[in-house]
């Protein structure tokens, strides 16, 4: 078939095109053209993993206190004692270097000894000074209680645990990151892929053809192709991201598989939403130049703002009214909840709402500004 | 609806576009007869591509009518787009998709099974199949173009100033398609700022400036047209070309872009 050395003819009957078809090919064909874009794969996967693999270390190293200890002048029991400490990191050197650094504020404190002299120096204006004190006293308690023999000492304490989630860093940033990732492929990939295809006039090729769409609004089918293109494309970044911080760092999900699901599910309402802000300012601009500013308008407060990187707890009272309310800030809580207490739909529903409010706010503002052309 | 199966295949009646102050496109009626390669001159600003696009339904007319193919450009629009071939200036492709995955998605935009790789080599293009659009040569574009608008066999193609940009090889490559498939009775619109091409292909032209249609008729007649005025060439060895009867319609002075 498809010769075209068979003349047209003009009476030949066509059918109306499906237009499930054609959604399907303004699907995936945009799908697989993002795919191939090496920004879009940057800025979707590798940053966010990155950002994670950065986090994933923080959560094992940065747990201690940093304290200098003068090469060659501690040894034997006192040494042992110090080493035995869990949260003291001790970094050898000699004593100007050390010193320099305590006072740079880079070390908590500087240990020398000379037989049983102990000598510590603290930074003074460092709220952790009592605890370096505490500990290396603790250490020297231990070393002296050896020393005279006492195994077991009279006075002893003992410490009882409750079976808690382990509250590291990474349980706190991955969530945060998947939000970041979302709203970048929303706002950023949403925004300039649509000003390309604008401006390489695939758009107006697009609209040469018979495509009228589900509604009679045109243009709607290319709008939910390329809506479609960018909920898989973030169900993917989703997944990959949850995949390397459970199998690479141990991020918990409160609930196996259906804490998984949950977050792939809220991601997709995310992402629906914020698609509304990426058109609005597709809609309204023409070229890069003026696209840019809203953009970043749109994401670097919530970047900031929204407990992607650090709890909204920080902030004084009057900012977190607006903080706490911001489109991503109901995505992070939401999906926290979700990862750590395997919040039930009922607990969620606050966030969602939330969410769906700026969803709907958007998308009205963008049915009554976008423009084609 | 009724549709006219003879005579023109597009009317054009009256047209008027105004884009705010501007007036693109001030009036004008002519009508392309069912086979024949019409071609629009004229310089740039000229209204040119407002007309093609008005014809190609993607832009709205202010005022007057065209019907293409027997329907009316605004009130079928659908219709029409489905019968049309359109071949727009520059590249309108996604560049990171091969050319096997362009026609298919045009396939499924205009509901159609077609085979990639015949369409491919029909065109010269079956070695460039898993190539990405945005690698190809400046001539090997305009021919993957010209396969996509043919794709779901249209009765009337439009082309937009198709060989500029392209050299004299690619050119003359691109004319014997352009004159094969008007021998295969689809019925061609373009626009051109070239007169060799214009005469080498176009059995009628229109040419355009300001918004209006100046003249119109064979490149024979117009040429005639031109020598009647007592025109000759200071030396001669044809006695006129097409490009002179452009410049005596449209005069001489240097158009902005």
């Amino acid at each position: 078939m498809s010769e075209f050395a068979i003349a047209h003819n003009s009476g030949m009957r066509r059918r109306s095109p499906s237009q499930l078809r054609a959604l399907a090919a303004l699907s995936y064909y945009p799908f697989i053209a993002m795919m191939r874009n090496v920004a879009t794969f940057a800025f979707g996967l590798i940053f966010p993993i990155v950002f994670i693999a950065v986090f994933g270390l923080i959560g094992g190293g940065i747990g201690g206190i940093r304290v200098g200890i003068v090469s060659g002048t501690a040894s034997g029991p006192v040494k042992e004692g110090l080493d035995r400490m869990p949260n003291l990191i001790l970094v050898p050197g000699d004593r100007a270097e050390l010193e320099r650094q305590l006072r740079l504020g880079n070390l908590e404190g500087v240990i020398a000894a000379s037989g049983g002299a102990v000598s510590l120096e603290v930074n003074a204006s460092s709220q952790q000074s009592g605890m370096v004190q505490l500990f290396v006293q603790s250490a020297l308690d231990q070393a002296n209680l050896r020393a005279s023999g006492v195994s077991s000492p009279t006075y002893a304490l003992s410490v009882g645990q409750v079976e808690g989630r382990r509250g590291r860093y990474i349980d706190f940033a991955l969530p945060g990151q998947v939000g970041l990732a979302m709203l970048s492929t929303a706002i950023f990939g949403t925004v300039f892929g649509l000003l390309y295809l604008k401006k390489s006039l695939v758009l107006k090729r697009l609209f040469a053809t018979p495509v009228h769409g589900l509604t009679i609004v045109h243009g709607l089918t290319i709008l939910l192709g390329q809506g479609l293109a960018r909920l898989a494309l973030v169900m993917l970044q989703t997944a990959v991201i949850l995949a390397v911080g459970v199998l690479a760092f141990g991020f918990q999900l409160a609930n196996g598989w259906i804490t998984f699901v949950a977050m792939m599910a809220m991601s997709a309402l995310g992402l629906i939403v914020f698609l509304g802000f990426g058109l609005i300012i597709a809609g309204r601009t023409n070229d890069e130049n003026s696209a840019s500013p809203l953009a970043n308008l749109v994401t670097m407060p919530q970047f900031l703002l929204s407990g992607v990187f650090f709890s909204t707890d920080v902030f004084p009272s009057w900012v977190r009214i607006f903080a706490d309310n911001l489109p991503l800030s109901y995505f992070n809580t939401a999906m926290r909840q979700i990862a750590a207490e395997s919040a039930s739909f009922t607990e969620l529903l606050p966030s969602i709402l939330g969410l769906c409010a700026w969803g709907v706010a958007a998308y009205l503002v963008a049915s009554r500004t976008f423009k084609w052309v | 609806m009724t549709r006219v199966a003879t005579g023109p295949i597009i009317r054009v009646d009256g047209l008027r576009k105004v884009f705010g102050s501007v007036i693109a496109v001030d009036g004008i009626s002519f009508v392309v007869e069912r086979g024949e390669t019409f071609g629009i001159l004229g310089p740039n600003g000229a209204g040119k591509t407002t007309t093609l696009e008005i014809m190609e339904t993607l832009q709205k007319p202010s005022g007057g009518s065209v019907s293409v193919d027997g329907f009316d450009v605004v009130a079928d629009a659908w219709t029409v787009k489905s019968r049309i071939g359109v071949q727009l200036q520059s590249a309108a492709f996604y560049p990171e998709l091969t050319l096997v995955q362009l026609l298919k998605m045009f396939a499924a935009l205009y509901d159609i099974r077609v085979d990639p790789l015949t369409i491919l080599r029909r065109f010269q293009l079956e070695e460039k199949a898993k190539t990405f659009y945005d690698k190809l040569s400046g001539g090997q574009k305009q021919r993957f173009n010209l396969a996509s608008t043919l794709l779901h066999r249209p009765s009337i193609i439009f082309l937009d100033e198709p060989t500029t940009g392209l050299d004299p090889q690619a050119r003359i490559n691109l004319w014997e398609l352009i004159r094969e498939v008007r021998s295969e009775g689809v019925t061609v619109v373009m626009t051109t700022h070239y007169m060799e091409e214009a005469e080498q292909l176009c059995d009628r032209l229109a040419i355009m400036d300001h918004g209006q249609i100046i003249a119109t008729g064979t490149p024979q007649v117009l040429l005639d047209e031109l020598l009647a005025t007592g025109f000759r060439k200071p030396v001669i060895r044809q006695d006129a070309t097409l490009e002179d009867v452009f410049l005596w319609k449209t005069g001489h002075s240097l158009r902005d872009e």
